[in-house]
């Protein structure tokens, strides 16, 4: 009896604790790392609202752009991360906060460090509807600094508009690259609405051209200084000591060293067009050329202004000389980001009025 | 029954389910025994022989006439020994003692003889019968709760004839008190919402009883009812229990999670000193679920898994320790501990995808009591018995955004404590700091999460921006004095000072900050320090079968709350007072026990209708409102006739009458030509009138049964302008619009019909065929209680919920059953004896609709109104999902474009979402919910 009493017993409390509880309901996982398109290019983004600026994670186990929202209340342009390959966005960075509930915030033109910080661009307006924003009534615009894991927790660099040693007005900032973990450089802009073609019914055209190189640097004595000999630059790159770049309405890509101040032309695509977006890694250098691109003096700013609807992209081996271009068609693309392992890269393209991101490999 | 004759009847005392019967003094710890003791031979009384409640440190001297009476005996079993000189003494064992009834007790000795004997007589009173007691009790040991399917103190008493769930006899909740050995607990911050804090392992208790009329003018602070739990001393060798039960073993939807510890211990320290100490820990993964219809859109992950909410999990513990100490033969101290955590997350349909932005709740209270009782010694019938108690209550409630959802480590137990964002802000109560936007609540968007992934109904990313948090203490010292004077007459005196500290505070869209264009309210908080005090006089007389009982108690409370209103209008508040008689008669006409009673009760007011604040009231809807803090008592009168009897000597029949006028009554009226805005008054009345019937047959041969009928009215009388509004106007669209004066309608908790049936079986030990050396059937015990209740009201609005149809409450809920079962097997351990069980709740899974939507009378809204949602939704957000947006889903992409767009790829996905939401979980009751258990008795 009590032998029986004793297993059943132990039988008893060894089935009741070592039965597991059924699980309670879980969200599904409706994530995905293939993208939706696979061929060459491969395109990433299929939303009708604008995708664009993209960059890459550090050690290239993301995409981090900006997302157009139409789907939100306040249409903010927010960050999202989507895998290396395209899929489905792991991460979205918006400005919830409930004061920005009743505004349209965008975050821009990202740049991350090798030590996970991220630069970018914020800014406030008022809410106006998509596909209608208009960026020139912005509350605020500035540039700003933030840990990657919390972005909104950020260090306003420079606040927009500011004017630049030399005089000269910025509205905005692109091409964001980090030197080291104290300095930036990055293009200063005009980023506005302006009449391209004056005359009576002229229609306002919202314009972003850079207007110079800026060299920035942080913390509570940071300064900023325009680089000597980038006026109307379009575009910089930085690596092994020297800061590339391009210029409006130039076809050449300059190299300057970043210890003794020397400026190099290291390629010109000649008759091509013009060049932007120049990336360099190691031997290779990859840039937009030629396309949709002009470059017009506009009287009412009384200068330059490149407009850039996409070009070609040229992957130039320095050390060979040889010049593949690696778009086919009429595709036309801007914007890129080239991955940390150069063997591929991320670029804007039109797709009817708004940008898409499309991968294409680097031989 | 109870004298030495009836000895030999074996009633085990789970015979006695709940026993409803009248008490002297209702709602104490202690009973009395009382008889008389005779010479068996000549059949004279024995006058000076002295009877001793061994272990109770009671005794006292019979009178000339033989008699004698021992007053506050503790509630528990006893052996009681007569002794005279010369005479054999009787030891009686066994003896039953309930709270607040009278052991008739005779002894005849055995004056030839000098040896002591000692009889196997188990003992219990006819609490039925007795004719001096007046006030209603209906009573569950701590045997029922082991025997029957009920878990709690809470359930136990709610099987109680005229009880639904808390409310009692047609009255709202927190018309109520709990008596704790004697000492009045309750939250007086927010008892008619927020609960009362504490919960007594039932493990501990000698019993628990409801007292809804009559009850003593000891004890005040209700006007519907007393809870009286009596806990038990530590015994004079060690013993306990130890129980498992849980629901892994079984199948699917009958797994809610549920793992319950129970752990009780008690027995002697040192000298006279003895320790009872328990444990009761509970967790569950769905700690309340719901029976409600699985969703049919097989997409739905609950379709797979109805029963099991997410981010609805709950922990329970609560801790007891008790110390008794004996000093000398008329002192015992004794100091008692009761510490009980609530930690609840909290399921909400809105955030059912992102559950982690839900809100959360933890409740704690505590309460430490010293407990000093002096036993003068009974001489010729005199006796004086003091109790002093001091207490300290402190209760701790607070509701919110977790700042981390802890992970779950053992079924629901997390074992941690969950902390709140904002938390320091509302302890600080920190109005000025909560201005600004509380750091860390982020606002809620529309969640990608969902099976659906459109941008409608479900929200994440942030949480209501919901901080309530409120702390109440209270110290409480309480004097009571029992003077007996001879067998027939009985004086009760004392009284109480309980001084109080009530903070709270409160934010609401705590994610924005005060004001804006959200108008956003600002931060409400309070701390004042009430003080209350009350003194009572009771006084019973007895001749043979008549008992009169009469008392008088007068309360008095002072909130002293100086709110910031208060103080800009030059209001004073001043206290506030009350003085309430009690009469009851009692005596036997033809065999049956009748008793006549009439008393008038009141409480204070909860202290949250003092503040600012915004809170639901019973009975209306929910706004912002200002506080009161000139409000006064809540009162009833209670009328009530009772007949009692027993048709054959194991059953009994009580048939009861009442009539119970609730006066002043807490409501929230206009405030100023604000529609939103309304204050506190006490403007309500109301009117409870009812019958119960109650039949019982004692477990005897094997079974037995309990049958109790409720049948009642509850009304509420209201003066309330947001009422009388809504009424009938004379000369309508004129100028000269008249409206009445006053509306009746039903109460809340006015449920017409209400039947409880408790069956009980036992096998006995040595039934049935041999199986193994085992019987197979032997020692089976099984309990069933079968309910059905007719609906409760509800009050229905228009669609926009700003407009009542009808009369408040009008409308009534569909009819509720439900079937529990509990089945018991007994086993051995290393010669400890135990069981096996299995308990059952909702057995027949009935799915009882206990709310509904107001706008429609429904559990949910009709498959147009869904397709309206639904609509709606998609027009506010039409824009394509593209395949990189989380909320894509393929199987939404009917033409493969890799795009969900269009109102053939969206619309679908909008109604499914809009079904999905609109699921009126809560609307329907608990699921059958089973458990099985283990349990040793050492």
């Amino acid at each position: 009896m009590r032998r029986a009493g004793v297993a059943t017993l132990l039988a008893m409390l060894g089935t009741l604790v070592a039965c597991r509880h059924g699980e309670v309901l879980r969200v599904s996982d409706y994530g995905t790392d293939s993208p939706f398109f696979p061929g060459e290019p491969t395109r990433l983004t299929l939303s009708l609202a604008n995708d664009r600026d993209p960059a890459w994670l550090p050690d290239g186990s993301g995409i981090l752009y900006t997302r157009e929202r139409p789907d939100r209340a306040d249409k903010d342009w927010c960050f999202a991360v989507m895998p290396p390959r395209g899929g489905r966005i792991t991460r979205e960075i918006c400005n919830d906060a409930a004061p920005a509930a009743d505004s349209t915030d965008t975050f821009e033109r990202a740049s991350v460090s090798s030590d996970g910080r991220l630069a970018y661009l914020r800014s406030s307006g008022p809410t106006v509807g998509w596909p209608n924003l208009q960026f020139d009534a912005h509350r605020y615009r500035e540039l700003a600094a933030a840990p990657l894991a919390a972005p909104l927790e950020a260090q306003v660099i420079v606040s927009l508009p500011a004017t630049l040693p030399g005089g000269r007005l910025i509205l905005g900032a692109s091409q964001i690259r980090w030197l080291d973990s104290i300095s930036l450089v990055y293009r200063g802009d005009f980023d506005g609405w302006v009449c391209l073609v004056p005359g009576p019914n002229c229609a306002q055209t919202h314009v972003i051209t850079g207007l110079g190189l800026v060299y920035q640097t942080l913390g509570a004595a940071g300064s900023k200084l325009q680089l000597p000999g980038t006026d109307f630059a379009s575009s910089v790159a930085v690596g092994a000591g020297y800061i590339y770049y391009t210029l409006g309405g130039d076809s050449r890509v300059y190299a300057r060293s970043t210890t003794t101040g020397v400026t190099t032309t290291i390629w010109d695509f000649g008759a091509a067009g013009i060049a932007r977006d120049v990336q360099v890694l190691g031997r290779k250098l990859i840039a937009v050329v030629g396309g949709n691109v002009s470059f017009t003096f506009i009287a009412a700013l009384g200068y330059p202004v490149q407009v850039d609807n996409g070009g070609r992209i040229h992957v130039v081996d320095l050390l060979t000389g040889t010049d593949v271009v690696l778009s086919a068609g009429p595709r036309l693309f801007r914007h890129l980001a080239l991955a940390p392992s150069g063997a591929s890269l991320v670029a804007e393209s039109f797709s009817g009025s708004a940008t898409d991101l499309y991968l294409l490999g680097v031989p | 029954m109870s004298g030495a004759g009836t000895g030999t009847v074996r009633l085990r005392a789970l015979a006695a389910l709940v026993l409803c019967a009248a008490a002297p003094l209702a709602a104490q710890t202690g009973g009395a025994i009382s008889g008389t003791v005779r010479d068996s031979l000549r059949g004279t009384p024995v006058h000076g022989a002295e009877v001793i409640v061994v272990g109770a440190q009671r005794s006292a001297l019979t009178d000339t006439a033989g008699g004698y009476r021992i007053r506050e005996v503790r509630s528990g079993r006893y052996r009681v020994l007569a002794r005279a000189i010369g005479c054999g003494p009787i030891l009686h064992d066994n003896v039953v003692v309930p709270a607040g009834a009278t052991v008739l007790l005779n002894f005849r000795l055995d004056c030839s003889a000098v040896e002591v004997r000692g009889l196997e007589v188990r003992t219990t009173p006819d609490i039925v019968l007795d004719p001096t007691v007046t006030a209603t009790v209906q009573r569950i040991t701590a045997d029922d709760l082991r025997h029957l399917p009920v878990t709690t103190i809470e359930e136990a008493v709610a099987l109680s004839a005229g009880a639904v769930g808390e409310s009692y006899r047609g009255g709202r909740v927190g018309q109520q008190s709990f008596i704790i050995d004697g000492l009045g607990v309750k939250n007086q911050l927010d008892q008619s919402t927020g609960g009362l804090g504490v919960r007594v392992p039932p493990d501990v208790l000698t019993e628990a009883a409801l007292v809804t009329n009559g009850f003593s003018a000891r004890y005040g602070q209700a006007i519907s009812g007393l809870i009286n739990v009596v806990t038990k001393d530590g015994g004079e060798r060690w013993d306990g229990r130890l129980a498992y039960e849980n629901d892994r073993p079984f199948p699917g939807s009958w797994d809610m999670g549920l793992d319950r510890l129970v752990l009780e211990a008690d027995g002697p320290l040192v000298g006279r000193v003895r320790f009872l100490g328990a444990v009761d820990a509970t967790g569950r993964l769905d700690a309340d679920p719901v029976n409600a219809p699985p969703p049919a859109d097989t997409l739905d992950p609950r379709s797979r898994r109805p029963s099991l909410l997410p981010h609805n999990s709950g922990e329970q513990v609560d801790l007891t320790a008790k110390l008794t100490i004996a000093i000398g033969a008329h002192h015992t101290l004794r100091l008692f501990g009761l510490h009980s955590v609530d930690q609840r997350l909290l399921f909400e349909p809105l955030f059912k995808y992102d559950d982690r932005f839900a809100p959360a709740r933890r409740l704690r209270g505590d309460l430490v009591s010293g407990h000093w009782q002096y036993a003068g010694v009974s001489g010729a019938g005199a006796s004086l018995v003091t109790d002093l108690r001091v207490a300290y209550f402190d209760r701790d409630f607070i509701r919110g955004s977790l700042a981390e959802v802890p992970t779950r480590r053992f079924g629901g137990f997390t074992g941690r404590t969950f902390h709140f964002i904002g938390e320091d802000i509302a302890r600080a109560q920190d109005t000025a700091a909560a201005r600004a936007a509380i750091p860390g609540l982020d606002p809620p968007q529309l969640s990608d999460r969902t099976p659906w992934g459109v941008p409608a109904f479900f929200e994440g990313g942030g949480g209501r921006g919901e901080l309530a948090w409120n702390h109440f203490r209270e110290l409480r010292t309480q004097l009571d004095l029992d003077v007996g004077s001879g067998r027939e007459v009985d004086f009760y005196l004392g009284g109480e000072v309980i001084r109080q500290r009530v903070e709270t505070f409160q934010r609401a869209l705590g994610y924005q900050p005060v004001g804006g264009k959200a108008a956003v309210p600002p931060a409400t908080a309070s701390s004042f320090t009430p003080v209350s005090a009350a003194a009572y006089g009771e006084m019973q007389l007895r001749w043979e079968d008549l008992a009169f009982t009469m008392g008088l108690r007068y309360d008095r409370f002072d909130s002293r709350e100086e709110s910031a209103r208060a103080t800009l209008e030059g209001l004073t508040v001043q206290p506030k007072q009350t003085v309430s008689p009690r009469l009851g008669v009692s005596s036997v006409l033809k065999g049956a026990t009748v008793v006549v009673s009439w008393g008038r009760f009141s409480q204070a007011p909860d202290f949250q209708y003092l503040v600012d604040a915004a809170f639901d009231d019973t009975v209306r809807t929910g706004r912002f409102r200002a506080g009161n803090p000139a409000l006064g008592f809540e009162r009833s009168s209670q009328y009530e006739f009772s007949v009692r009897a027993r048709p054959t000597p194991i059953t009994s029949l009580r048939v009861n009458a009442y009539v119970k006028h609730l006066e002043g009554l807490v409501a929230s009226v206009p405030f100023g030509l604000n529609p939103d805005s309304s204050i506190f008054g006490n403007t309500d009345y109301g009117n409870v009138q009812g019958g119960e019937i109650i039949f019982e047959r004692e477990l005897v041969g094997g079974w037995g049964a309990r049958i109790a009928y409720t049948l009642q009215s509850a009304t509420a009388t209201a003066t309330n302008a947001f009422q009388l509004f809504q009424r009938i106007r004379i000369a309508p669209g004129g100028q000269d619009t008249i409206r009445p004066a006053r509306v009746e309608f039903p109460l809340d908790y006015d449920r017409r019909h209400g039947v409880t049936v408790i069956l009980q079986g036992r096998v006995a030990d040595s039934a049935g065929p041999r199986l193994l050396g085992l019987r197979a059937i032997g020692g089976w015990e099984a309990a069933a209680i079968v309910r059905w209740a007719s609906g409760l009201p509800y009050s229905r609005t228009n669609p926009t919920g700003d407009t009542l149809l009808g009369l408040p409450n009008s409308w009534r809920l569909p009819d509720q059953s439900t079937v529990d079962l509990l089945v018991r097997r007994p086993i051995s351990l290393l010669g400890l004896s135990g069981s096996v069980y299995f308990d059952a709740r909702n057995l027949l899974n009935t799915r009882n609709i206990i709310a509904v939507r107001r706008d429609n009378g429904q559990p949910g809204i009709d498959g147009a109104a869904v397709d309206s949602a639904a609509a709606i939704a998609y027009r506010a957000h039409p824009e394509p999902i593209p395949y990189e947006s989380p909320r894509y889903r393929s199987w939404a992409d009917l033409n493969g474009d890799g795009s969900v767009s269009g109102p053939d790829e969206l619309l679908p996905l909008y109604v499914a979402a809009a079904r999905d939401y609109y699921q009126p979980l809560f609307a329907y009751g608990p699921p059958r919910v089973v458990r099985f258990g283990v349990e040793v008795i050492f």
